[in-house]
């Protein structure tokens, strides 16, 4: 199915120098707007858009993946710096990344999350060359019960992650889960829990809650503590030998960064789910692999590798749904297809039939931008480390102006704005009281799609819940979630067994 | 009350019994709800509730708290981080506050004039830093998003609630 | 506190500075909301006949930008409640997804506007359906759909949206008995569900559902048009039930309600004279959804008589879940 002419002249397109300049351009505004917290792939296309329309119509496409393809990259720079994910798949990444920069490793933790970028983000795309000609079978494989499994899994694999705390997580999770049902419930139709505010009718969105959880909770902290983020400031070593350790961290960890991408890619191209659900299922399975497993969430560089890795391999993985039925994998994608449609070329399933010119172009600058945002991250990360050095009475008030316009941009809503101050001061909450954040945020991802897909299956099903455990793939996931659940237990079993005997000979 | 739950456990205390309160106000609401709208909101409703019973359980000082607090987070340890001086918790309502009145200018004056005020005085009557790293620190963030949002991207920031006003 | 003080003044003095004075339209910036998020149909639409809208008022000597606004939220309500509180100057108009957002005047429902308040601009869209199922299912005519012994599944995006409100009245007038499954993201999203079986089969814009059945995975049985486009498709009318033609989807500009009548025919000229140009003829019959333009007088004709028309539907609308 690979069409070599299509090929050919995509790569025709991309080797010109104008296309070379857009390329660059995208990339550099997908660093710059995944830097911010709040403003992702998302908003940067939207934000766009308008500027594209007198471009022609690959330099659009070209402008277009260098942004989707560095968001992610970049995302990871303030999950590690600031505790701020840039992106909701770029959580999992603070989880061992915060902790590494407040030791004073952001120089490592950067490297390696940027070198498992690239790394990820080029299996994604050979993955997904690889299956072109099956994609449509992939897609139809999934339907509403196996959404609603995949989902379950992803919660599962979040609340595992917070390892002792799981309690508690999962107490916030449920919170979540029921703030993520707040307004319209698209199979009923019907408007819940909306206290007679006209804004809660579309629920509380995730982008400003996330903006609030991390980045306002987070400078909240660091208003009150003074100082800077490294919590010594004459550990810190800001130095190129220590970038480049981390770019070789995930190399050296070779078996993390492929269990990453692959689960990255295979995940991610599930329209909706994607990059969250990947990064959380990589982090659980590195823990699940990890021979010293007390080790993450206090800076293992693992914990970065794995996640990243995954998010970045989700590109290729959410252009599965894209090249076989014109569904967007993801909402950049989305943004993106309506671009294509004001370029007048129809969205939908012919556009693969139609315009395999346009989906290599986009596939070959995807790879290059990916790159690309890996190189300038890496190039640049010894700078971005000094941001754990600034004193927060300069950082505060600067992260605070970015997090709030970020926050405010997404949909011109000044009560958004309202809205992160409001889960700032419950982040800080929670992160003093010891309740783990990093549910909340998946929950309100993961609970419409965890309602919808339930309520729909009864519907297909007639109401019978066999309809959860007929096919193969939602046979394997229920296993998948057992697992999860019972692994650390499996493991707690297995290594008493195995230290029993060791025991008894010493 | 005074002995069952011990001072470092008040502040967890109070969060559960928000938390348990929205549960409850939302399993209260969805009385009048179609009956496939409400039926992930209760069982999801009812799930926290009763984890939030047991974590409140956990924190009480009996032998049958410590044992559910043992069993759930896998360490006899208690929490400590809670348990901060008094000292702080000016620091935090201060950090809070400065940080509620940018949310709150901005809403009434827009983004461009309440941004470089903002951080003017945070960095120089808050922090320790001179006027004129302050002033030219300040104008180039000024500039950087100037120049991103409104000039290149031609995008219009939120101008405040008081321009509104005017404009009416 | 003296410091606080000063700073605080400082942003009053340039608000100040910017106070415009209302006059004529168009005198500023023209806002021109969609009520749904980038990248949809209708932000495409909004988008493309904005340029348009310029170039016309610039060959008019007037520098003015029609600056498409995104406002998602509630399933198209939070910008129509939005709309519904914006000042009738013409510097606010919004794309209506129609007969969708007529709900609330079909139902009697509260939707949180009242639609029939609004100020009619024109329509820049006009659209028919088609009923496709999975050529694998086997059902090759309206006449398999209605001899199935079991109420038939249609996917789709929910209560309350238009293609909703299309199939409801359908599978009314042809007596056949109908379960919704709501909750689909886009019609591209319900389209592949019956493909994998979710359900039994989907209304789709005809415009769009030739590049759908590319592959020939669909069957098209019926198109609710006086002149049905697809082979085998059967229209109302062969049904015996021609006001079936009368389910259509449209795409219609209004204005906050009270506009004055001069500013009315300006907007609705301006519109008019855009959704009119050739290029945007032509994109919309490309992408598939016809523009078919009609000034501020015929667009609320047909407004008022789909309503005529969907108000005998009135309790199958309101009771769908």
């Amino acid at each position: 199915m690979i069409d070599q002419q299509a090929l050919a002249a995509a790569l025709g397109q991309l080797v010109s120098l104008s296309a070379l300049k857009f390329l660059l351009i995208g990339t550099i505004i997908g660093l710059v707007f995944g830097v911010i917290p709040g403003l992702g792939g998302t908003t940067a296309i939207a934000l766009l858009t308008p500027i594209t329309f007198a471009m022609e119509k690959y330099d659009a496409i070209i402008l277009m993946a260098g942004i989707m393809a560095s968001t992610p990259t970049s995302g990871a720079v303030t999950a590690i710096l600031i505790n701020t994910p840039g992106t909701a798949p770029n959580a999992a990444t603070c989880l061992d990344g915060y902790p590494m920069a407040k030791q004073g490793k952001a120089g490592l933790a950067i490297g390696a999350s940027s070198m498992a970028s690239g790394i990820g983000g080029l299996l994604g795309i050979a993955f997904l060359i690889a299956v072109i000609p099956v994609t449509r079978e992939i897609v139809l494989l999934f339907k509403p019960p196996e959404f609603f499994l995949l989902a379950v899994l992803g919660l599962v694999s979040v609340a595992v992650s917070t390892q002792d705390r799981l309690l508690r997580g999962l107490i916030v999770g449920g919170f979540g889960l029921l703030v993520s049902f707040i307004g319209y419930e698209s199979v009923t139709g019907e408007v819940r829990y909306d206290f007679g505010i006209e804004y809660l009718w579309d629920g509380l969105k995730l982008v400003p809650a996330m903006i609030g959880l991390f980045a306002i909770a987070e400078m909240i902290n660091l208003w009150a503590k003074g100082g800077s983020i490294v919590e010594d400031p004459s550990k810190q070593r800001i130095d190129f030998r220590q970038v480049l350790a981390g770019c070789w961290a995930p190399f050296k960890h070779w078996g993390t960064t492929l269990r990453g991408s692959a689960i990255g890619t295979l995940i991610g191209a599930l329209p909706g789910v994607g990059g969250t659900v990947a990064a959380f299922l990589a982090y659980t399975v590195a823990i699940g692999v990890s021979k010293d497993p007390q080790s993450f969430g206090k800076g293992n560089i693992v914990g970065v590798i794995a996640p990243e890795s995954a998010n970045n391999a989700k590109e290729g993985g959410s252009l599965v749904p894209t090249l076989a039925f014109g569904i967007p994998g993801s909402a950049e994608m989305a943004v993106f297809l309506g671009v294509l449609v004001l370029h007048g070329l129809a969205p939908g399933p012919t556009i693969v039939i139609e315009h395999m010119d346009i989906i290599w172009t986009l596939i070959l600058a995807l790879t290059v931008a990916g790159a690309l945002a890996s190189i300038i991250t890496l190039g640049s990360a010894r700078w971005l480390a000094k941001l754990t050095l600034i004193d927060s009475r300069t950082l505060v008030p600067v992260v605070i102006a970015f997090a709030l316009i970020g926050s405010y941009s997404l949909n011109n809503e000044i009560l958004d704005v309202f809205v992160s101050l409001g889960f700032g001061i419950l982040g800080f909450v929670f992160m003093r009281l010891g309740f783990p954040r990093l549910t909340l945020p998946i929950a309100l991802v993961l609970g419409q799609i965890m309602e919808t897909s339930y309520l729909q299956s009864l519907r297909i099903g007639d109401g019978t819940l066999k309809i959860f455990v007929t096919s193969w793939p939602s046979r394997i996931l229920i296993f998948c979630i057992l697992l999860s659940i019972f692994l650390p237990a499996l493991k707690y079993l297995y290594n008493s067994l195995r230290s029993c005997p060791q025991q008894a000979k010493g | 009350m005074e002995n069952l739950f011990p001072r470092r456990h008040r502040a967890s205390l109070v969060l559960d019994l928000l938390l348990l309160a929205f549960c409850v106000t939302i399993i209260a609401l969805s009385a009048g709800l179609d009956s496939r709208a409400k039926l992930f909101p209760v069982l999801v409703g009812w799930f926290t509730v009763a984890l939030i019973v047991i974590d409140i359980v956990a924190q009480s000082d009996t032998g049958f708290g410590r044992a559910v607090f043992t069993f759930f987070s896998g360490s006899a340890e208690a929490e400590d981080r809670e348990v901060e001086a008094r000292k702080e918790a000016r620091s935090i309502v201060h950090a809070i506050v400065w940080i509620s009145i940018f949310v709150v200018a901005v809403w009434l004056f827009g983004f461009l004039p309440v941004i470089p005020v903002y951080m003017f005085i945070s960095m120089r009557v808050f922090g320790n830093n001179s006027t004129l790293r302050s002033l030219i620190t300040t104008a180039v963030i000024m500039l950087i998003i100037w120049a991103f949002f409104e000039y290149a991207l031609d995008y219009t920031l939120y101008r405040g609630l008081v321009a509104e006003l005017i404009a009416d | 506190m003296r410091k606080l003080l000063t700073a605080a003044a400082m942003p009053l003095a340039i608000a100040l500075a910017y106070a415009p004075a209302a006059q004529a339209f168009p005198d500023k910036n023209i806002k021109f909301l969609i009520p749904y998020g980038p990248g949809g149909g209708f932000d495409v639409t909004v988008r493309k006949l904005a340029p348009l809208m310029e170039n016309i008022l610039a060959a008019q000597g007037k520098k003015i930008q029609v600056v498409p606004t995104n406002m998602p939220g509630g399933s198209g309500r939070k910008a129509a409640s939005y709309l519904a509180k914006a000042r009738p100057d013409g510097h606010t108009i919004m794309i209506f997804n129609m007969p969708g957002h007529g709900l609330g005047v079909i139902t009697g429902k509260k939707v949180g506007y009242d639609f029939e308040k609004f100020t009619i601009l024109g329509r820049v869209g006009h659209g028919t359906y088609v009923v496709v199922t999975a050529k694998k299912s086997g059902l090759k005519s309206i006449k398999d759909i209605m001899a199935l012994k079991r109420p038939i599944k249609v996917p789709d995006q929910g209560p309350g949206s238009t293609a909703r409100m299309a199939s409801l009245i359908v599978w009314e007038t042809l007596g056949v008995k109908a379960e919704h499954i709501g909750g689909y993201k886009s019609s591209t999203d319900y389209a592949t569900a019956v493909l994998r079986g979710d359900g039994d089969l989907t209304l789709l814009a005809a415009g769009s559902a030739a590049r759908y059945n590319a592959r020939g995975d669909y069957n098209i049985v019926a198109h609710f048009s006086p002149k049905p486009r697809f082979e085998g498709a059967v229209n109302g009318k062969m049904l015996g039930h021609p006001d079936l033609e009368k389910v259509t989807l449209d795409r219609i500009v209004a204005g906050p309600p009270k506009m004055k009548p001069e500013v009315t025919k300006a907007v609705s000229d301006l519109l008019l004279k855009a959704a009119s140009d050739k290029s945007y003829i032509d994109w919309a019959e490309k992408t598939g959804n016809p523009a078919d333009p009609l000034d501020a007088a015929g667009a609320k004709k047909e407004i008022d008589e789909g309503f005529k028309f969907f108000a005998k539907f009135k309790d199958v609308i309101a009771r769908s879940k």
